[in-house]
């Protein structure tokens, strides 16, 4: 009887033990295969090094689309200055004035200059507003 | 079967040039969708986004652009690289091929995108660098085509492609467009990716947005448009529910502000409500904008719209005239579109407009009609933009005077900003059949020389010069001159100061001062002859 049990127990075991090997190697393919699949393969943007030099630089040509870079627009409107040159104010209260010639400077909300250049487009653009409120002003 | 494939694909985003970058660098939303579509197969995909490299000052110098991304795509040890190609960037794309397959012989190089729309062929034929041109779709195209090619199996089975055999160039049958778009894999789905644009948008004011693409097609078929043959006749839109799910992941990455991509936002009955009511009801705080059809949505519509966090929507007029809206087969209602931009800005949204002129159909008067309407949107505070003609490949206008066209002085033709070296220039010079989007329509071809003429004065002038033009429309109203009567003046000074030199955009900025000054005394003289108006 005992011989009987012993067999069937040792049986069992094999069994179990077979049974583990077999599953067990199959499950841990399965789960293997499983995370493998869960790993989300790389999509790594590549992006080199030096970001925000933008930030705070007005461009070195002054054209619309890069007044835009600073969220300063052409189409905002330009005011004179007593002192001077048109000034236009962004949506974030930063103000740019340009001046006769073509000097561009950037101030931040609290007045400090973050930015200073000369650009012709500038003294070009200064040249048509002061002739265009000229005109303006004589029909007024 | 096919077998796993094993090679690493380069998703290379071409950089647009610093000059032609208007609101900072974009995500490019499809690569990002088709590295996604490539994880699905299990195929890892690495994008290189030159274009963010322009823009942070990276790569600012152009000479030696070509040399480093080169060296760039040559270090990720990809087999596959895949270039994503704007009409605009079609030459600096070729350009960069040759240099690749020099350095990197057995790279597969595929092309795709929406600048290759309509010269596949043309592409394969002149440049026998390009291996394989992806036409349309490429979320489906693609992941298939790097199977294939893996498996050496017949590319000849893989819709949607042209590629060249034995020395002559095969097209593949047409592929189905995607037809339910919430098929697509979200192209968020690796937030790594992300998170390092993020790590510069970051810092930036108003930023960052994200674009999010609703829907593809476009039931129009306007002649200058090539949305509905690329895309496809009909809107498919992705569902508000996909949208939301989208939103609400990128909102975990922190962003709120998204860019709402269709072309025909309101071509399906019923979207925008509901994508607004659901908004509303999500709770979220998130700022959107988008496009519109001016004849789709309705008036009362836009109120919904700016409550549930719409902040800018952009209208497409392109013309004034009734004539030109039948010519150019758009057909817009242009008093509902009016009474739509006005509602807009009652609102309180940004309203971005947009035109285009130098249609070779519109004769003086039709030009003058949007000229008016231009400088009207202008002062009610919607922010105006004027395009100048561009023949698309595909699209009617281009079929219509391909024939004739010609390749103007650079500073003359839309897409002039993009091209930056000589090496490009000579490569259109050389190929005009392959860069045809680079060509604008034979003089002979417009009906009214002078409205060319007032066409390219005002879309340079528009832009730069915004506030002084106004001013000085407004001004000699007094004197009874509108639009076309100060190009009629430029043009009679220009006559007059540069007899031999043609119309051209550099003429035009480098002569508006000296004219004004000119047209002023001309002005102030006929001002004194009005009778003076009397007084109360």
């Amino acid at each position: 009887m005992n011989n009987f049990w012993e067999k069937v127990m040792k049986r069992r075991v094999f069994f179990r033990v077979g049974a583990i090997a077999t599953f067990g190697i199959a499950g841990m393919k399965l789960k293997a295969q499983k995370q493998k699949a869960k790993i989300k393969l790389p999509v790594s943007v590549q992006i080199a090094a030096g970001r925000g030099l933008l930030e705070n630089i007005v461009p070195p040509v002054f054209t619309d689309s890069e007044l835009k870079l600073n969220t300063f627009s052409s189409k905002l409107p330009w005011t004179p200055l007593v002192e001077g040159g048109f000034e236009q104010e962004n949506k974030q209260g930063r103000r740019m004035v340009i001046q006769k010639d073509g000097l561009t400077s950037i101030y931040d909300r609290d007045g400090k200059q973050i930015h200073s250049s000369t650009f012709p487009q500038a003294a070009d653009l200064y040249r048509a507003l002061v002739k265009s409120q000229e005109m303006l002003l004589k029909v007024r | 079967m096919f077998r796993k494939p094993k090679k690493k694909v380069c998703l290379v985003n071409l950089p647009r040039r610093p000059s032609t970058i208007q609101e900072g660098p974009c995500l490019p939303l499809g690569l990002l969708q088709l590295a996604a579509s490539l994880q699905r197969i299990s195929c890892p995909a690495l994008i290189l986004d030159f274009d963010l490299d322009f823009f942070v000052g990276q790569a600012s110098s152009e000479d030696d652009f070509l040399e480093k991304a080169v060296g760039r795509i040559g270090e990720t040890g990809c087999g596959i690289i895949g270039i994503s190609v704007a009409s605009p960037t079609l030459p600096l794309a070729l350009l960069l091929v040759r240099r690749l397959k020099s350095k990197i012989r057995d790279a597969l190089v595929i092309l795709g995108g929406p600048g290759v729309f309509a010269v596949e062929r043309a592409i394969l034929e002149v440049f026998p660098e390009v291996d394989i041109v992806v036409s349309g779709e490429g979320e489906s195209t693609l992941p298939e085509l790097i199977r294939v090619w893996i498996s050496r199996g017949d590319l000849a089975s893989v819709a949607g492609l042209s590629f060249r055999r034995d020395g002559t160039v095969v097209t593949t049958s047409e592929r189905t467009m995607i037809e339910n778009l919430d098929d697509l894999p979200f192209p968020l789905s690796e937030p790594s990716s992300l998170s390092e644009y993020l790590g510069y948008f970051g810092r930036r004011e108003g930023l960052p947005y994200l674009p999010i693409e609703v829907g593809r097609g476009c039931p129009k078929l306007c002649a200058f448009c090539a949305t509905s043959r690329f895309w496809g006749g009909r809107a498919r839109q992705k569902s508000v529910r996909r949208i939301l799910a989208e939103m609400k992941k990128a909102s975990r990455l922190g962003i709120t502000d998204f860019l709402l991509l269709h072309d025909n936002m309101g071509a399906q009955p019923g979207f925008l409500p509901e994508l607004c009511r659901n908004m509303a009801r999500v709770g979220t705080p998130y700022r959107w904008s988008c496009a519109v059809s001016a004849d789709r949505i309705d008036p009362e519509e836009i109120g919904p719209m700016a409550s549930s966090g719409c902040t800018t929507v952009l209208i497409g007029i392109e013309s004034a005239s009734p004539k030109t809206q039948r010519a150019i087969g758009k057909r817009l209602d242009l008093a509902k579109a009016d009474r739509i931009i006005k509602r807009c800005l009652e609102a309180g949204l940004q309203t971005q407009v947009t035109f285009i002129i130098g249609f070779p159909e519109e004769d003086t008067e039709e030009l003058a009609l949007s000229l008016g309407q231009i400088f009207a949107y202008h002062r009610l505070g919607a922010d105006v933009r004027i395009h100048l003609l561009d023949l698309l490949p595909g699209t009617p206008l281009w079929d219509r005077y391909l024939p004739k066209a010609v390749l103007a002085p650079a500073s003359d033709r839309v897409n002039s900003r993009w091209i930056q070296t000589r090496e490009e220039e000579s490569l259109i010079f050389d190929h005009p059949e392959v860069f045809s989007s680079f060509r604008v329509p034979c003089p002979e071809d417009y009906v009214s020389e002078e409205a060319r003429g007032a066409s390219i004065f005002y879309w340079t002038l528009f832009p730069s010069f915004t506030q002084p033009l106004c001013d000085v429309l407004q001004a000699v109203q007094a004197v009874g001159d509108g639009p076309l009567e100060v190009y009629r003046h430029w043009n009679a000074w220009r006559r007059r100061n540069y007899p031999d030199a043609p119309i051209t955009p550099d003429l035009v900025c480098a002569s508006f001062n000296d004219f004004l000054d000119s047209y002023s005394e001309d002005f102030y003289r006929r001002l004194k002859t009005l009778k003076p108006r009397p007084s109360n």
